[in-house]
């Protein structure tokens, strides 16, 4: 029974069917997709607040200076057009979102189709479809249908294809498949941009990041963020390659409460309880300790901390050239302490430190030497005990989102290897004997990612030729 | 003679250069005289730069991968490589004019722009010491040299209206072996590419806690990224001909917008590179 089709039984489209079919189209997305690249060009050729200095506000201040001295009065117009902040602006975010409500319209739109396409390959094809045409091949053989239908069916498993056949009276039917589920690798790519996306909410939402952390050895580190955990550096570990290069820089720590010892690396961060920490960097640290006579400790007073004395010092420094001070109060002796890569004009070439040492209020150093391995020194009298040693800087992170983003990515890899590398290829063919002669029909057929599986089909059917 | 890393580059700049003119007469002439010499002189210059590149591997201990300097001389090798590899499988050999012009450039960039200490050989940074980093630029490099093949197959697609109303250009490819190739070449760089993508975003992941690397080279691998994902999408859209062509041009535009105009990996970073 057929239906007739009239004016009345075709359902006018509707502004949801229209809204669909915008949302459906492939165009829409290699437009979005263009304009979303070049929003990413636009954000490349200015330099980015959000990637490098927005959280911290002095560094914030002082990456903007940069920009005001490089762009000069047109720093205030772009930075009101957003030009600086591209990543987070409006502009950039809303064809980020259509891009993806387009993908999900899109799979959506086809997922029925293409499941269809990969579980229900239809076994039994009419003759005109094996009519002549590209991907159609028809010869003949003295095989009986049935030895014709095993000898196609082995060479078809050999080549990885999956063999259905359906046979009646003097006709044997066949299609077999390849990579059937490759069909749905467009599907899973889409799935994992979106579950990317979700992934980026998650952290815009639930995210924290401490940078900086700045840790000296023997220090312990409250994470904090309603956390009980912390991180005790017992040591810094740089290991150097011939040329005096840091290969590789290990904060050996302790994680508490548990007593639970681990080691934080470049590229080998430790993951605790949901909080990452990284290695971000490290330092020279000094640890200083004064003896006076008879070997008695003295106390110590550092620049940074004037109100309280202690026997033991750490100084840190944050690079080249910079300087710190202790004194020994109770013999008025100020000792400075500055660090340097090398002093060539001293032919001194690997990391090295001047100690000098001062009585009181004195503007010109009564002592100065150079040190570059852990050792005492005598200033004024006084045994100063120094200790050469690093201090490391974390990157201490809690981003549930990005789990889910690494799934999601996962999934693109997965959909795109499936598109590219497993192509899914269909045959089909029609075995008839009539007249004594059997007559073996091959069609070809491919999911619409495949390119040219015409020489493939080619190369098939003389394997199966050559079988037969 | 010393045969030190830059006589090998200077070498197999020369060589490109012969390799680019035989190219050349044989595209527009359509002679098969000078077909075996481009395509001999050219794998002379790839092993020439390589060997140029081993020198300096020995010497500085890690694969060329800092700086402008050794990344455009490893992107001249990579898609002359990549090009000679897809002569031999398709014997499609006037595509190798705009390889060897894009090698050349690059070749010139490195050798008479850069400036001579960023020549030098700089320590190779902890957080590049990583498998994922590795898999990340090896993967991004092909992808690009495949992306400048796909832009050269179209160049010739679209120019070769105009040289056959000149009697030129008897040796271009018609338009469907063109699209074949520029196809399958931009799945397969396609897919390096996404690889690419996903081992840097590991990369960051295990680096700083974050998926992107915080410097613009990031941003523009993304643009490539979906500038060929755009391509791909009007492609099984039903776009092929001219249309496509014109998207390979623009999509190698991005991409060396993405190698010359995003600053370099590492650069203004601290001792390991964060």
């Amino acid at each position: 029974m057929t239906t007739e089709v009239t004016p009345a039984t075709v359902r006018r489209r509707d502004i949801l069917d229209n809204l669909w079919f915008f949302f459906r189209s492939p165009r829409l997305a290699f437009w979005l997709m263009v304009v979303v690249a070049a929003l990413c060009v636009l954000g490349t050729l200015f330099p980015q607040a959000s990637s490098q200095a927005a959280p911290d506000s002095i560094a914030y201040a002082q990456w903007w200076a940069g920009v005001q001295e490089r762009f000069g009065s047109w720093a205030g117009p772009l930075a009101a057009l957003g030009l600086f902040d591209v990543y987070d602006a409006l502009w950039f975010r809303l064809p980020l979102a259509v891009l993806l409500f387009n993908l999900l319209i899109c799979t959506a739109d086809r997922l029925s189709a293409t499941w269809q396409s990969v579980t229900q390959a239809q076994v039994r094809q009419k003759e005109s479809f094996f009519a002549e045409g590209e991907g159609r091949v028809t010869f003949t053989t003295q095989l009986p249908v049935e030895q014709m239908l095993n000898r196609l069916r082995e060479a078809l498993r050999v080549a990885l294809y999956r063999v259905r056949t359906e046979e009646e009276s003097s006709v044997a039917y066949l299609c077999a498949d390849r990579f059937r589920w490759a069909e749905l690798g467009p599907v899973v790519i889409h799935l994992g941009l979106v579950i990317v996306a979700v992934g980026a909410v998650v952290s815009r939402g639930y995210a924290w990041r401490e940078k900086g952390v700045t840790v000296a050895p023997g220090q312990t580190y409250q994470v904090g963020h309603g956390s009980d955990l912390s991180l005790r550096l017992d040591a810094v570990q740089v290991d150097r390659d011939p040329d005096g290069a840091p290969r590789q820089v290990l904060s050996h720590v302790t994680l508490l409460p548990g007593e639970q010892p681990d080691v934080i690396g470049v590229n080998w961060p430790v993951f605790h309880r949901g909080v990452a920490f990284y290695q971000s960097g490290y330092g020279p640290a000094v640890r200083v300790r004064a003896f006076g006579e008879g070997g008695r400790s003295l106390e110590l007073q550092t620049s940074t901390d004037e109100t309280a004395a202690e026997p033991e010092a750490i100084l840190l420094f944050p690079g080249e050239g910079s300087e710190r001070y202790v004194a020994v109060s109770a013999r008025g002796i100020v000792v400075r302490l500055t660090f340097y890569e090398s002093l060539p004009e001293q032919d001194v070439w690997e990391p090295v430190f001047v100690v000098q040492g001062y009585r009181g209020n004195a503007v010109q150093p009564f002592f100065t030497t150079l040190l570059q391995k852990s050792g005492p020194v005598n200033v004024g009298g006084v045994r100063i005990e120094l200790t050469l040693d690093h201090y490391a800087v974390w990157q201490v992170v809690r981003d549930p989102g990005v789990p889910i983003a690494i799934v999601g990515l996962a999934l693109v890899v997965a959909g795109v290897v499936a598109v590219v590398f497993f192509p899914h290829t269909r045959l089909w063919a029609l075995v008839a004997e009539e007249k004594g002669e059997v007559t073996v029909k091959l069609a070809a057929g491919a999911g619409r990612h495949v390119f040219g599986f015409g020489r493939g089909f080619a190369r098939l059917v003389d394997e199966l030729r050559e079988r037969v | 003679m010393v045969l030190d890393e830059m006589t090998f580059f200077g070498l197999a700049y020369a060589s490109f250069v012969v390799a680019l003119v035989a190219y050349l007469a044989h595209a527009l002439k359509g002679d098969e005289v000078y077909a075996p010499v481009a395509s001999g002189v050219a794998w002379l210059g790839a092993v020439l730069l390589l060997a140029g590149l081993a020198l300096r591997l020995g010497r500085t201990g890690h694969w060329p991968v800092v700086g402008r300097y050794q990344v455009s001389l490893t992107f001249a090798l990579a898609v002359v490589v990549a090009y000679l590899l897809l002569e031999r499988l398709t014997g499609l050999r006037a595509a190798g004019v705009f390889v060897l012009f894009v090698a050349l450039a690059f070749l010139s960039y490195a050798l008479f722009i850069v400036p001579s200490p960023e020549r030098m050989a700089p320590p190779l940074p902890p957080v590049l010491r990583s498998g994922w980093f590795a898999t990340h630029f090896s993967a991004t490099a092909a992808a690009y040299s495949l992306f400048a093949l796909s832009c050269s197959v179209s160049l010739l697609h679209l120019i070769r209206p105009v040289l056959a109303g000149r009697g030129w250009g008897r040796s271009l490819p018609d338009g469907e072996a063109a699209e074949g190739v520029n196809y399958r070449v931009v799945m397969l760089g396609f897919a390096a590419l996404t690889v690419g993508v996903v081992a840097g975003a590991v990369w960051a992941w295990l680096g700083w806690g974050g998926l992107w690397p915080p410097h613009a080279a990031g941003a523009g691998v993304l643009a490539v990224w979906l500038i060929y994902g755009a391509w791909l999408h009007v492609r099984w859209g039903g776009w092929s001909g001219r249309r496509l062509a014109v998207v390979s041009v623009v999509g190698f535009c991005v991409v060396l917008f993405a190698l010359l105009g995003t600053g370099w990996p590492v650069a203004g970073y601290n001792a390991l590179g964060i």
